[in-house]
């Protein structure tokens, strides 16, 4: 009798697995935000914001890493389809290792990541990817969903300096979700791989940059993550699989000098 | 005395046969354990500590409180197990996309498998604490009720007549 009431346990284990297998399949509806502001009102608000931005830092200005960032740009550039934006690029002198994306195709690279990369490659990487979240509109997306559409717009009428600040503020530290940072991991490795460039450069600058900007708190609590996301889009970009007639071409920058002009 | 194929079993009481005392004491083993349940919720593993103290003390005072303690303790193990997996998978998944500066909700919302997860251990401890209440009321009665497994084991471990009960002295009487 006694092996026989086991069989009920392993009826209840079933029971259980199938209940939660049920329940992962649902799709619970998430309130989805409609993007209401127009590519035109956002190319207003990111003139505004990058104008107010670069009034309180400095721009790097040596005509060699200028060069080489309008040559990575525009391969990068010749290679979207149909952009819905016009980018413009800036340099800030900033040892943080970050490079971000605003409203209305400004973005912006810090000197701090040109220093941390070895090869233009991996700045290109960084752009096509930062490219990826102003084409899918990850921005406005995320920065009308922390403000609202009232108050983003209302800084076309008569900006409030503090909100123009928060907003800038929201653009440099603010991730995006999970599924957005894989959807701007798609778009770059599709246009690294259009634009000649080796894919696996996203894989090299992921792995620097996350080992570089591993700060205390996060070495306090590695027992408890192991950063398995940042894992598994290096993994992904390593696993690209590129045409059979790709062919990566190097850039003709010397990227030692552009690291010293940097100094 | 009941008897399985290989297995011999004590007879049952019937209710008019439990103490008032019995049914207080049996009734008290599930609505103790609600007690530490409630309390333990954050932190699983001290509803066990408080069920197997209440287990501890009651099982030797006579076979019906035996049976319902020992129903109520294991039936909490799974959800024990359950919640705690739950408490460490949301700790994880919270410090996760926190160290990653995550938008939060969403990481929650599209993590399907947690989300399924959630639900069945939500399930599962209502399960727990419906067939408590009805054990409950059941033990209050001088009666038995079997969970599913649990309570067959229960009855098991509680009625099973051990080696050294076959081997007693019984007095007989002269006709």
């Amino acid at each position: 009798m006694i092996n026989k009431i086991y069989k009920e346990l392993f009826l209840l284990l079933i029971l259980f697995a199938g209940i939660w297998y049920v329940f992962s399949l649902v799709n619970i509806p998430k309130s989805e935000i409609n993007l209401t502001i127009s590519i035109e009102t956002e190319e207003d608000l990111g003139d505004l914001l990058i104008e107010n931005y670069l009034q309180n830092v400095t721009q790097v200005n040596d005509s060699s890493v200028l060069e080489a960032i309008e040559k990575i740009t525009s391969r990068l550039e010749n290679e979207l389809d149909s952009s819905k934006f016009y980018y413009k690029f800036y340099i800030v002198e900033n040892s943080d290792i970050n490079a971000f994306a605003t409203l209305g195709g400004h973005v912006v690279i810090y000197s701090g990541l040109l220093k941390i990369a070895d090869s233009p490659e991996e700045i290109a990487a960084v752009l096509a990817h930062e490219i990826g979240h102003v084409e899918e509109r990850h921005v406005a997306n995320m920065l009308i969903k922390k403000l609202g559409v009232g108050v983003l717009s209302s800084i076309l009428t008569g900006g409030d300096p503090a909100v123009i600040y928060e907003i800038l503020e929201m653009s440099i530290s603010s991730s995006f979700s999970r599924k957005h940072e894989g959807e701007a991991d798609d778009f770059s490795l599709k246009l690294l791989e259009k634009a000649n460039i080796s894919p696996y450069s996203l894989a090299s600058i992921f792995r620097k940059m996350s080992k570089m900007n591993q700060n205390k708190y996060e070495k306090e609590l590695e027992f408890i993550s192991s950063h398995p996301e940042t894992d598994k889009r290096i993994r992904k970009s390593i696993r690209y699989k590129t045409k059979e007639n790709f062919k990566s071409e190097a850039f003709d920058i010397d990227w030692n000098v552009v690291k010293e002009n940097l100094m | 005395m009941l008897e399985d194929s290989f297995l011999k079993y004590n007879p049952i009481p019937q209710p008019s046969e439990v103490t008032q005392r019995e049914k207080e004491d049996a009734m008290g083993s599930y609505l103790m354990m609600f007690a530490a349940f409630a309390v333990g919720l954050p932190l699983p593993i001290i509803n066990m500590i408080a069920a197997f103290v209440y287990y501890v003390l009651n099982s030797k005072k006579s076979r019906f409180v035996k049976f319902h303690c020992l129903q109520s303790l294991l039936s909490q193990i799974p959800t024990t197990i359950m919640n705690a997996f739950l408490l460490y998978w949301t700790i994880r998944l919270f410090y996760f996309d926190v160290l990653n500066d995550y938008d939060l909700n969403t990481s929650f919302s599209e993590n399907k498998m947690y989300i399924g997860y959630l639900i069945a251990v939500i399930i599962a401890n209502l399960t727990y604490v419906i067939f408590s209440i009805v054990g409950a009321v059941y033990a209050n009665k001088g009666r038995f009720y079997y969970f599913v497994f649990f309570g067959k084991l229960s009855f098991h471990y509680s009625y099973l007549v051990k080696d050294e009960e076959k081997n007693k002295v019984e007095n007989k009487a002269p006709f």
